[in-house]
This record gives C-alpha cells, structure tokens and sequence, in this order.
C-alpha cells in the first residue's frame, strides 16, 4: 500500500473508498427514532466503546515507539 | 534528506494508543488482529510523518492509516468481513456487578451484527466524536452516504433491541440526538 496516499488533508483526501460491502443505496430512507431510542443506543455505544478505549494498553506499543526513536537517532552503520 | 520524528509526535501518538485500539478492536474479529494492526498503523505513521500536515487532525489521519491497512489486509486475506460471530462485542467481558450489564449484553449483541459500514461509521460518529465531513473524507464516500450509514445503523440496532421506531409512536422530524448524546 502507497503510504503517499495517507496523507490527511482535507482539501485533498485520497482514502481508500468503500470496500466492505456492496451499498445499494445512498438515499436515506429509513424512519426517524424516538428520543429514546437514540439515547439508548448513543448511551450503548458510548459504554461499549468506553470500555474498549479504558483496558491496559500492552507495553509493546510503547516500546515500538521507543524502537523507531532510536534508530533514527543512531547513525546508520556502514555495510 | 529526512528528518526523524519530533519527540512531540511520538508522545501525540502514544497519548492516541487507546483510541487507535478500540477502534481496530471495532474493525477486527480478534485482539491479536487489532494489535497487528495499530502495531502497523504506528510504523506506518512513523515512516511516513512528514506527510501529515501539521495544522490537520492527527488522530483523523491515524484513523486513516489503520483503517487503510486493515482494508488492505482483507484484500490479501479475501475473508469475509462481516463480525458474525460478534466477536468484536465479545471482546469485551461485562462483569455481571456492573450496573446495567443486562442492557450492555443486549446492545453488544445487537452491535455485532451490523455490517461492518455501519459499525465504522457509528464507531466514527457517534463514539469518537468525528464529523459526518471527516468520517465520510477517512472512508472515501460522500457525507450523504455517511449520514445514511448511521441511520441505517441506530435503526438496526433499535429493531434488533426491540425499540419502537418513531414512526410507530408519532414522533415527528429526525433529530440529531444520538450526536449530541454520543459526542
């Protein structure tokens, strides 16, 4: 994958499109919730996603970081 | 000639590890997937920080990235993508002390069978805090679709969770509720 096209600008974005699965339509067609409805689904997903974002993140994300910091500081060794 | 990434980059990067995961954790049917994941994500970001504009969203462009390899790991794996298995709610064990976890059951059950579009862009949306305009610029469609998506998405769940739809009991205009609850 060309990482030049990752580059995040708003006036010119070349994401990747769609390719999970087929959209048919991209008219919105589908009937409003009540009040409810919305806030327990907003509430629902807050929770689950809350709960995802708060466990332990593992010491090798850290680490890699640590990794990639010092070789670009050391200077590259003669072949 | 390159320069190595600023401290302040890799320190910005660290402090996006959770959101980076979750969301992986949303994209993927296992932890370990996840993890290889943002793991590629990160070096990715890292070789290539000198493309990210510095006045842009950084966690919107690390979005980006993962999402990107994540779509290019499906192409070289061809697997299905659909969580039928609901194996991202599954990732995470409720404890049955936790108040309303009855209601987290239903919803992360209801949740895992959305179509994997529709997970994204509720995940974007309604739990990251993205607008409908730079969801729709990571995903590469238009903001319409985008819109659409998490509509179709609340409507899922609200049928799969047995909530009345607002057609049913009267309600009048779509409000904008679930962005300003979630966000």
């Amino acid at each position: 994958m060309s990482t030049q096209n990752e580059k995040f600008n708003h006036s010119e974005s070349k994401q990747q499109p769609d390719q999970m699965t087929p959209e048919t339509a991209n008219t919105d067609t589908v009937q409003p919730l009540p009040p409810t409805a919305e806030t327990e689904i907003a509430s629902g997903l807050k929770r689950l996603y809350g709960q995802m974002q708060a466990e332990p993140i593992p010491d090798k994300f850290a680490g890699l970081l640590e990794q990639l910091a010092k070789l670009d500081r050391e200077p590259e060794q003669p072949k | 000639m390159t320069t190595a990434p600023s401290p302040q980059f890799q320190a910005e990067l660290t402090k996006l590890l959770p959101n980076l995961r979750a969301f992986a954790r949303s994209l993927t049917r296992s932890g370990d997937q996840a993890d290889d994941l943002v793991q590629e994500a990160l070096m990715k970001a890292w070789r290539n920080w000198e493309q990210f504009a510095p006045d842009s969203n950084l966690k919107a462009w690390m979005f980006t990235i993962l999402r990107n390899a994540y779509l290019s790991e499906i192409r070289k794996r061809k697997n299905e993508v659909q969580d039928v298995d609901g194996e991202f709610a599954g990732q995470v064990s409720v404890k049955a002390e936790q108040p309303g976890h009855m209601d987290m059951i239903d919803f992360q059950a209801a949740f895992a069978q959305l179509l994997p579009e529709h997970k994204e862009a509720l995940v974007l949306i309604g739990a990251e805090g993205f607008s409908y305009e730079e969801a729709a610029l990571m995903c590469g469609c238009a903001v319409g679709t985008m819109k659409s998506r998490v509509n179709r998405a609340r409507n899922k769940l609200a049928q799969i969770m047995g909530l009345e739809s607002a057609a049913e009991i009267g309600t009048g205009e779509k409000s904008d509720l679930f962005v300003r609850t979630a966000v």
